[in-house]
């Protein structure tokens, strides 16, 4: 059977290198070089911004024998469903508008459980065979102001800060690669002291010197195993381009009572790279009228499922209930 | 020491190396203090835009010890007002105090158009710090003050813009305090 108002559950998954290069306290957060944090700006390199970029643009400060910085698509689910060879897989992932970790040493959110704002995601991927992208876009929310200064506003700030951190090193294997950085640390220290032999720049020098202090602390190794988990509901303005039709339908609506939802979690910190792995989830549900072959039920609860779901991310104790 | 012998190795080879800013010595706001008359080896701080924002420090400075000051003299206080104290009077060193020292350290201290030396945050108390025997009071003076100095540090931004950063952590800092009073008063 057909039915017009049929949905069904689209869950885009990605995962890659972010890079952020942000004072750490005691540093005030707008300290450009980094003083008393374990975080510089080294010879030869730009201020410090704090903007947490997900792609290889400019602002990126890509430094010797780092990870390339780069987000993108690694899996598409419809319907729970994953998409062998989806089009979509490795599109772009992006988080749009100068996205920061907001804490202010506390004062806004403690330490490891910073907010991330502004929140407007971005998937992309250019075609070959089209003058036109495919582009999904979506704000957390249209009004909300910053520093939150309001009640509305704590409250929405508050949705953004990180709801759980933890140490996890398996995790963090299993998207990087990488289980204990201080080994990848001490292969990357003898290559920069090999570069060290060879130059006589002294803006070279001092860098080269700078990160392998760096890389020496133990306890700076140790921020590579910790996570920052981030959920929140989608419901600002959206944009939604899918010239060669690459899913099965359109986002069911984009007002405030048809939220998405977003999961990801920020972790792996390589305080070297002044970078680290972001992996995460993005759900909608999408209209539909293909038929379904006796699953008619099942797709229709998708944007219920949806609705559900951001209620429990904006008031947990619904879980409970 | 470790530091002035690379201070000393590096002017062998580059004898113009200047790594600090030219701080005047001791500078003050005030030709005269009750506290401390001697002016000898103190610079007054002439230029009225540096004096505003060395002012604007030390009305901050002044917060911030008698949020330690609360916190050191127990009035009642709960073990989370207790604790709210403790990182608001931390976090107003660190997001407040230093933003306005570094931003005075880069203004001229005197009105002269030759470069006689720069503006440094000058630790100064007006009037004798004192602490209400009476914590509502105590709440409603620091919150006073608070929302004051941030409306000083906006009107200064004009001077130089990060005082807009520091108005804000002002009043994100007074909205801490509010909201650990509220939930107080909750339970």
């Amino acid at each position: 059977m057909t039915k017009e108002n049929a949905t069904t559950s689209l869950i885009i998954k990605f995962g890659g290198w972010f890079q952020c290069r942000l004072a750490t306290d005691p540093d005030p957060t707008d300290e450009p070089r980094g003083v008393d944090g374990y975080i510089h700006a080294v010879a030869g390199e730009p201020d410090l911004d704090r903007i947490i970029r997900l792609q290889p643009s400019s602002g990126i400060v890509q430094r010797s024998y780092c990870p390339t910085i780069g987000v993108r698509v690694n899996s598409v689910h419809i319907d729970q469903q994953k998409i062998e060879d989806h089009p979509l897989v490795g599109a772009m992932v992006d988080l749009l508008d100068e996205l920061k970790f907001e804490g202010r040493n506390g004062i806004l959110a403690a330490g490891g459980a910073e907010a991330i704002f502004p929140v407007h995601l971005q998937i992309k991927k250019d075609t070959v065979d089209s003058d036109h992208s495919f582009i999904i876009r979506r704000k957390y929310d249209d009004n909300m102001k910053f520093p939150p200064l309001t009640p509305e506003d704590v409250s929405k700030f508050n949705q953004l800060q990180a709801i759980f951190q933890s140490v996890s090193p398996g995790e963090i294997e299993e998207a990087t690669g990488i289980f204990d950085i201080s080994v990848v640390w001490k292969e990357r220290i003898r290559k920069l002291k090999a570069d060290l032999a060879k130059t006589t720049n002294e803006i070279q020098l001092a860098a080269i010197k700078s990160r392998i202090i760096t890389m020496s602390d133990k306890l700076i190794a140790g921020k590579f195993s910790f996570r920052m988990l981030y959920s929140m509901r989608l419901t600002g303005g959206a944009v939604f381009e899918d010239p060669n039709v690459c899913l099965p339908g359109r986002p069911v609506g984009v007002g405030p009572k048809d939220p998405w939802t977003l999961e990801l979690w920020c972790g792996a910190w390589d305080a070297d790279a002044q970078s680290g792995y972001m992996g995460g989830y993005l759900g909608m549900p999408l209209s539909s009228s293909e038929k379904k072959n006796g699953k008619s039920n099942k797709v229709h609860d998708a944007r219920n499922h949806f609705i559900h779901l951001s209620e429990m991310i904006n008031d947990p104790s619904k879980i409970r209930q | 020491m470790k530091m002035r012998t690379e201070l000393n190795e590096q002017l062998k080879h580059q004898p113009d190396f200047d790594p600090s800013r030219l701080v005047v010595p001791n500078p003050r706001t005030r030709k005269f203090h009750r506290d401390a008359p001697m002016t000898q080896g103190t610079t007054f701080i002439e230029n009225e835009s540096s004096k505003s924002v060395a002012e604007l420090f030390n009305e901050c400075y002044e917060i911030a010890l008698l949020m330690l000051s609360q916190l050191y003299s127990f009035g009642g206080e709960s073990a989370q007002q207790r604790d709210t104290l403790r990182q608001s009077s931390r976090q107003i060193m660190t997001s407040v105090l230093r933003p306005i020292a570094e931003i005075l350290t880069e203004m001229p201290a005197t009105t002269s158009t030759s470069h006689n030396g720069n503006a440094g945050p000058t630790f100064e108390l007006y009037g004798s710090l004192q602490i209400s025997t009476q914590q509502s009071n105590r709440w409603i003076i620091v919150k006073e003050d608070l929302d004051a100095v941030a409306n000083d540090a906006r009107v200064l931004s004009s001077i130089n813009k990060r005082l807009n950063f520091v108005s804000d952590n002002l009043l994100l800092i007074k909205q801490n305090l509010e909201q650990t009073l509220a939930l107080e008063e909750k339970l």
